[in-house]
């Protein structure tokens, strides 16, 4: 066993080795090449190059034709089937080329030239590329393209048809909001940064593509403000984005554990959303965003821990309520990590601290209960955790049906049975519901909730402020794209953003180390003018 | 193992260890301590003994929690006692002789029975201020009869008698705090020794199948030992003279007519003068400012004069009772008001010569007490259909 951590610490070592020097020059990508064969002009040659590198796949349409002004010529397209749109080579590429009939000079000019006809003047296509080997072809293909070979040309016209069944542009799931906008991004690429771009139309976004995993060939989007994103926080994600090796990236989440800074904290230090508005906000912050091919899931970076109790809302809602909502938050993140930690410190170890009528009450409810009541707080947790998992995984018609039997039942029936007082029922469903309200720190709540647990049962409240202090020494320690985890949390930084929200015209700089540059938002402080009526023309 | 990890890996076994190895040392779970709420300390019959009784609250019929539909009709609470030499060594017996464990975190009271009282307390509150479980802010009360009869006396809307007697001082404070004494203020008052000491009288009252508790009066303390004393009149003059009065009504009488006044406020100044032998005057301010709440009587007078006419018969009633209580204190050579520590405080050279002597000048100790009263308001009407 000992062993097995080790090896796993060495890995951690190694990590911070490489993270150390992965911001300075990019880690050298052993990709696996696709076989390079240079076309020879034979079609039939060259088809038979194309079909080794692909085998027998039946969704990889090889379409052989003849055109020209008698139909002497051989052609072939090949695409796959799927991923393009028939439109596009029916009306684009084969009805022009079978109905150009002015091949007359045709043979006699040279290749070059003739090629150069096809693509400048017979097709219909937004996007024509030349390539000369089989390997490229074929990954153009795969990604949606139509290859267009013909007999004497030892190039092929890549011409871009990519259509394909995606998702309507639908509101997410996750992220659900009262006021705001509601579409969400989808698991097509294209459609997710023409999402980012249609709310950010500054020239100075920009986004960098890159292609992570050797198997899925996966497009990758670096996307920030140039001139307000840090170019040293640039740096570091576009160097790790790069040296990232592996064979495959199925959703953003592999990335985000590529690329994390600290692997092994409970704590996330990249943020994810999947709303537009969310990540052209962050983006406009100064944070770059990581789109992926395959996922809704757009990864932002640096994340900071204030960060998970901001909601997109507070910034469309006026900022008093903001304001309170987000202190809310951050009571409700403090109870569900500490809540029932809290109640058992106070019950087993502290009894003098709860008001007498509330310990006979609390008293009454452990009379003729079996377990300790640390075991019953762990029973309890530990079921609601079942509960949350089984909710997630059902199938939304009996989803209903179970969480009724499983949380009122159940919790009904452990009460009356006299198996679980009600008092540590009502501690254990205020900390599940306090959970939800910061969604980012989910998952890090509910470990943290159980660690401290465990403190305050041997321990009592000395127990508590162990934990706390831990989980404190440990936050501060993290540090996101080169940013302290911690930031804007104390007084030495600006607090305008962090536990109320300021209004939107007070708040005149950006976050300053995640933006650099231009940090300005507005110029000065100026609440909104105080109002000039002019008399309204229709009424009177 | 490489030798990188050794260190961390004891460490983590260390905090494992150590967790573990703690055993959850201090923990009490609640279904393993009977919750005390008020104890007694009274004289036994055998003499040189003491009977120890605690009140303890059953959570079960006191929580709302448990099965439901349940008919409570038994006491919500038990009475327990031993009898030993010391409290300590009779909570212990007590604490043998339970299924559970006693936990005083919660005592809301400590009754001192009038008879043990009287044979003196400053052993009980000497082991009272040891004991880890007890705390300073525990009202202290002096029983009439018992202190075991007041704890078993079942009170109508309160389940626990304790928490109810907490309810009542509580309401009592209303009026006036000197109807809430804590231990560390007995104790204060006890150590002072110039000073004496007032605790409040709590009695049960039987009548035929009803019992109620009443708190009347108090119980003056010297040297540790109840001396004697103060009837309700007189505790009024008492909270007069510390002017601690904050609300209540004073009945006046010109003795034609009577009339009901509300308290609104009430300050008093203590001032020591000394005359040429040395020998201390005591002169109290007291002012006190009312609101008129009921007349009695006073048909046809004109409003102004009937206001004059209250002034002056509240100034009297107050000097009446204030005076009283200061002859009570004189009969029982008890300096409940703290006139010496204020000489102490203030005159601290002059207060050398008087303190060994304090216990012969404080009955013929000369008072002269200045009162000032007003008339606030005469409540919601300012012309009563009976005043001119």
């Amino acid at each position: 066993m000992f062993r097995f951590i080790y090896n796993k610490l060495k890995y951690y070592w190694l990590i911070n080795s490489d993270m150390e020097t992965a911001g300075e020059q990019g880690l050298d990508q052993s990709r696996e090449e696709p076989k390079d064969s240079v076309l020879t002009g034979n079609l039939s040659a060259d088809l038979e190059i194309i079909r080794e590198i692909v085998g027998t796949s039946p969704d990889i349409k090889v379409h052989e034709f003849r055109y020209g002004q008698n139909s002497e010529i051989k052609g072939a397209l090949v695409f796959v089937d799927g991923l393009v749109n028939s439109t596009v080579i029916i009306d684009g590429i084969l009805k022009p080329l079978k109905l150009y009939k002015e091949f007359s000079d045709y043979q006699s000019q040279s290749i070059t030239k003739s090629l150069d006809t096809v693509k400048q003047t017979i097709i219909c296509a937004g996007e024509i590329t030349e390539k000369h080997t089989a390997g490229e072809i074929v990954e153009s293909c795969l990604s949606g393209d139509t290859a267009f070979l013909s007999d004497g040309f030892d190039k092929a016209l890549v011409i871009s048809s990519k259509g394909w069944e995606k998702r309507e542009i639908t509101e997410p799931q996750t992220e659900a909001v009262v006021r705001g906008p509601r579409e969400g991004f989808t698991e097509n690429f294209r459609t997710n940064t023409a999402l980012l771009r249609r709310r950010i139309r500054s020239p100075k976004l920009r986004m960098e593509n890159f292609t992570i995993g050797n198997k899925t060939v996966t497009n990758v989007c670096l996307a920030y403000i140039e001139g307000v994103a840090d170019p040293g926080i640039v740096a570091t994600a576009r160097a790790r984005l790069k040296s990232i090796d592996t064979d495959s990236i199925i959703d953003s989440g592999y990335i985000e554990q590529y690329i994390e800074d600290n692997p092994f904290s409970i704590f996330p230090t990249i943020g994810n959303s999947e709303k537009p508005d969310v990540v052209a906000a962050k983006v406009l912050e100064g944070r770059v965003a990581i789109i992926v091919d395959g996922t809704p899931f757009v990864l932002t970076a640096p994340l900071l821990f204030v960060e998970s109790f901001q909601s997109s809302e507070d910034y469309y809602i006026r900022p008093f309520f903001a304001s309170i909502v987000r202190m809310l938050r951050y009571i409700a993140f403090f109870l569900t990590i500490a809540a029932p930690a809290i109640f058992i410190a106070l019950t087993t170890f502290h009894q003098e601290l709860i008001p007498t009528t509330l310990l006979f009450t609390i008293s009454a409810a452990r009379e003729g209960t079996p377990f300790p009541a640390f075991l019953e707080a762990f029973i309890l947790i530990l079921s609601f955790e079942i509960l949350r998992e089984a909710g997630v995984r059902l199938p939304r018609p009996v989803g209903q049906a179970i969480s009724i039997v499983g949380a009122l039942i159940m919790g009904e029936a452990a009460v009356s049975a006299g198996l679980v007082g009600a008092p540590m029922v009502i501690a254990i469903a205020l900390t599940a519901v306090a959970g939800f309200v910061v969604p980012e720190q989910l998952d890090s709540a509910s470990i943290i909730r159980i660690i401290l647990l465990f403190l305050a049962s041997s321990l009592g409240a000395l127990g508590i402020a162990i934990g706390l202090l831990g989980v404190l020494n440990h936050i501060a320690s993290l540090k996101s794209f080169g940013m302290p985890y911690c930031a804007f949390m104390t007084f030495h930084h600006n607090m305008q953003d962090s536990y109320i929200r300021m209004p939107l015209w007070s708040m005149l700089k950006r976050p300053k180390g995640i933006a650099s540059g231009d940090i300005t938002r507005r110029a000065a402080v100026k609440p909104p003018p105080s109002p000039t009526y002019s008399s309204p023309s229709g009424s009177g | 193992m490489k030798t990188g990890l050794r260190p961390a890996a004891a460490a983590a076994a260390t905090a494992l260890l150590l967790l573990i190895s703690s055993g959850c040392y201090d923990i009490v779970e609640l279904d393993t301590i009977s919750i005390v709420t008020g104890v007694g300390i009274d004289r036994d019959e055998k003499p040189g003994l003491i009977r120890l009784t605690v009140q303890v609250g059953k959570a079960e019929t006191v929580g709302g929690g448990g099965e439901t539909g349940k008919e409570i009709s038994e006491k919500a609470y038990l009475v327990l006692d031993a009898t030993d030499r010391s409290i300590v060594g009779a909570l212990d017996s007590l604490r043998q002789d339970n299924s559970r464990t006693l936990f005083l975190h919660h005592n809301q009271l400590i009754i001192f029975g009038e008879s043990h009282a009287k044979d003196g307390i400053a052993d009980d509150i000497d082991a009272l201020m040891r004991y880890h479980q007890s705390h300073m802010n525990v009202y202290m009360l002096v029983a009439e009869g018992n202190a075991r009869e007041v704890l078993d006396t079942e009170m109508e809307l309160e389940k626990i008698p304790s928490v109810g007697i907490d309810r009542m001082i509580k309401n009592k404070m209303e009026i006036s705090k000197v109807y809430s004494v804590s231990l560390l203020e007995l104790v204060s008052k006890l150590i002072d020794k110039s000073s004496a000491a007032a605790v409040p009288i709590i009695k049960s009252i039987k009548e035929k199948d009803l019992s109620r508790l009443s708190m009347q009066g108090l119980a003056v303390f010297k040297n540790g030992r109840m001396v004697g004393k103060l009837s309700e009149n007189q505790t009024n003059g008492y909270a007069w003279m510390l002017g601690e009065i904050k609300s209540g009504s004073l009945k006046v009488n010109t003795g034609k007519d009577s009339a009901e006044l509300n308290i609104r406020a009430c300050e008093s100044k203590v001032k020591a003068v000394f005359d040429k032998n040395g020998m201390p005057k005591i002169q109290v301010d007291i002012n006190g400012r009312f609101i008129v709440e009921q007349l009695i009587g006073f048909e046809g007078q004109p409003l102004e004069e009937v206001i004059g006419l209250l002034n002056k018969v509240a100034a009297d009633t107050v000097k009446q009772v204030v005076l009283s209580c200061f002859k009570q204190t004189q009969r029982l050579n008890a300096d409940i008001f703290g006139f010496g520590s204020h000489i102490h405080k203030y005159h601290s050279r002059k207060w050398k010569a008087l303190e060994g002597r304090w216990e012969q000048i404080y009955p013929s100790l000369e008072l002269a007490l200045n009162i000032q009263t007003e008339i606030l308001g005469t409540g919601k009407i300012s012309i009563s259909p009976k005043t001119a």
